[in-house]
């Protein structure tokens, strides 16, 4: 097992930033997703990581080694591409073998490690097949085989996932999934999408023009975000302006249309408060919070998520899917306070 | 190809007559292919050694030539690339003739010819090359192999070179025939002792019978027209944008 540090990264576009200041040790043997909108530096920081594109500044480290200043074919970084990028003239065996021949490895021995890894992929009954003649999903599979086949130190994956389709995406989620963990690979998995970096990682890292907003566990970053936008791009938010008071050793938050009390974890004073769509809860009206007015639904599948207003704010809350409701229909509400989270408000930011 | 379109239709023209005459006077037109062979068969040695050497030596230039020029682009690449594509729109006698003032001192070597020759065909296979390079992404190909390990030799020899397969075919087809039968180039700076077969058939035109042209035009053409047809089959696309190109 190998571990990556990385400190300080920067990589600059002409004026503008495209990964400021980007540092982070990579545990052994674990899964990180880094994840963000397009534009945040994910990509960059990774191809930086590969060596693909040139640092301008900062140290990335294997090992307690420099590996900064190497070409990418000297790091032993096994990487998918998000293209797949497999070599059309091999092929799906001769594609995996590809990183042991540049190693010199015997062919006998080449030809059964690439089976093995077939192995571990699934697709060891494709091996003699041309690269063109197999499905999408099964290309993700040897751009993975390839990449595992010469026992990287590292393993990075640059939205593998994103050119299939949602079905089968789930699918090799899951089965990546298993297969990372049961390997042991320090992996680096960059992605857009959310779910998938929440369900893949060990440990997680928001990025956002350029800077890591925060990292961490899924579930830590999920349920306590450290901003406004960390809590926004994970998932659904309902943020509101609110004013906390300590009493009695709990915290109020007096939101423009009710007051609840939560446990105290958070400073008081001036905040702002985020309020997940599954803490908003339907409950009986002598138990609610607040009545908010129904503006509309989305059919979701497993559950509905509603669209409703109170006091000129947009409230969204998911219920379940046999629920129906009346336009203009107020809505009794309970509020799960123990999960609400609280930052500060600077004066004069809305 | 519209020239060598009208010259391959005259041509047949005069091999059906000759049949006619000979199928007259009996099985005698055999006779005048062994004449030719006896007249012009150092000539065409000579022209066969010369494609061949310029399909080499082409290779050699324009694939590595059109890797740099396609995939490692600096400053005043397209305008060289322009250059190598100049000899083409210039006639051949001009050519021969900038040859032949630039290296009088040298001039009678045989391999002045192959010079001509070659900047006549360097550009075939450059565009060719290019051409494909330009139609893939082959950097995302250079980018996967240099990630699983390969440097830059074992990633030309072990993706770029399998990759212009096909290119490198079509291209060395297209330059055995430009230079098979080029003729400006060759007629004006030949040496006696080294004759291309063009210049001998240019030299049996004006000087021999009509039966020894015909003989001697069908075996120019035993030779080109294999070599057109399989370009036609294999080079569908990469020969349109070679002409497009030229």
């Amino acid at each position: 097992m190998h571990e990556l540090k990385v400190s300080g990264l920067r990589k600059c576009y002409g004026d503008v930033p495209a990964v400021a200041d980007f540092s982070y040790t990579f545990p052994q043997g674990k899964i990180t997703t880094i994840v963000g909108p397009s534009g945040s530096g994910k990509s960059s920081t990774l191809l930086m990581i590969a060596g693909l594109l040139r640092q301008d500044a900062g140290s990335i480290e294997l090992d307690g080694q420099d590996v900064s200043a190497l070409d990418p074919e000297r790091r032993d970084m096994g990487m998918v591409f998000q293209n797949y990028a497999l070599f059309p003239h091999l092929n799906v065996r001769e594609n995996v073998e590809f990183g042991l021949r540049v190693r010199g490895v015997p062919r006998q021995e080449r030809r059964r490690r690439a089976e093995e890894v077939l192995h571990l992929v699934q697709i060891q009954s494709l091996s003699e097949r041309s690269v063109d003649r197999i499905s999408g999903g099964e290309q993700q599979r040897v751009a993975l085989a390839r990449a595992l086949a010469f026992r990287p130190k590292v393993l990075l994956m640059d939205e593998p996932l994103s050119a299939l389709d949602a079905k089968l995406r789930e699918q090799l989620r899951g089965e990546l999934f298993r297969l990372l963990q049961q390997l042991n690979v320090t992996t680096i998995y960059v992605t857009h999408d959310q779910v998938e970096a929440m369900s893949l990682g060990n440990g997680l890292i928001v990025m956002n023009q350029g800077r890591i907003e925060q990292s961490g566990a899924p579930l830590d970053v999920y349920c306590q975000p450290a901003n406004t936008f960390v809590a926004g791009f994970l998932g659904s938010a309902n943020i509101f302006s609110a004013e906390c008071v300590e009493k009695d050793g709990r915290l109020q938050i007096q939101l423009a249309f009710a007051t609840i009390d939560a446990p105290i974890n958070a400073t008081s004073g001036a905040c702002w408060v985020m309020i997940r769509p599954e803490d908003m809860i339907l409950s009986p009206s002598d138990g609610a919070n607040f009545h908010a007015l129904f503006e509309s639904s989305f059919f979701m599948g497993n559950q509905i998520r509603l669209n409703l207003s109170v006091s000129e704010k947009r409230i969204t809350m998911d219920v379940e899917n046999q629920t129906v409701f009346d336009r203009n229909k107020r809505i009794p509400i309970r509020i799960n306070a123990e999960k609400a989270v609280t930052w500060p408000r600077v004066s004069g930011d809305h | 190809m519209v020239v060598l379109g009208s010259f391959v239709n005259t041509s047949y023209l005069g091999i059906s007559s000759e049949q006619w005459v000979s199928g007259s006077e009996g099985l005698i037109s055999f006779k005048w292919f062994g004449y030719v062979f006896d007249l012009y068969g150092s000539h065409m040695l000579f022209s066969l050694r010369l494609a061949l050497l310029s399909v080499i030596l082409c290779l050699a230039i324009g694939v590595p030539g059109g890797y740099v020029l396609a995939c490692r682009p600096f400053r005043g690449s397209r305008a060289l690339e322009e250059l190598f594509m100049l000899p083409l729109s210039i006639p051949g006698i001009a050519v021969a003739l900038a040859l032949i003032n630039a290296y009088s001192v040298i001039r009678g070597k045989w391999w002045l010819v192959l010079c001509g020759h070659l900047l006549y065909t360097v550009p075939f296979m450059l565009r060719v090359v290019t051409n494909t390079l330009r139609s893939f992404d082959i950097q995302r190909y250079e980018v996967a192999a240099r990630s699983l390990g390969a440097g830059f030799f074992k990633r030309f020899v072990l993706v770029i070179l399998p990759n212009l397969r096909h290119a490198m075919i079509v291209g060395s087809l297209l330059v055995f025939a430009v230079s098979w039968g080029e003729f400006n180039v060759s007629f004006l700076l030949n040496t006696p002792l080294h004759q291309t077969y063009p210049a001998a058939l240019f030299a049996t035109y004006t000087s021999n019978s009509f039966q020894v042209s015909s003989a001697a035009t069908t075996l120019f053409l035993m030779v080109i027209i294999p070599v057109l047809l399989l370009i036609q089959r294999l080079g569908g696309s990469e020969l349109a944008r070679v002409e497009q190109g030229a």
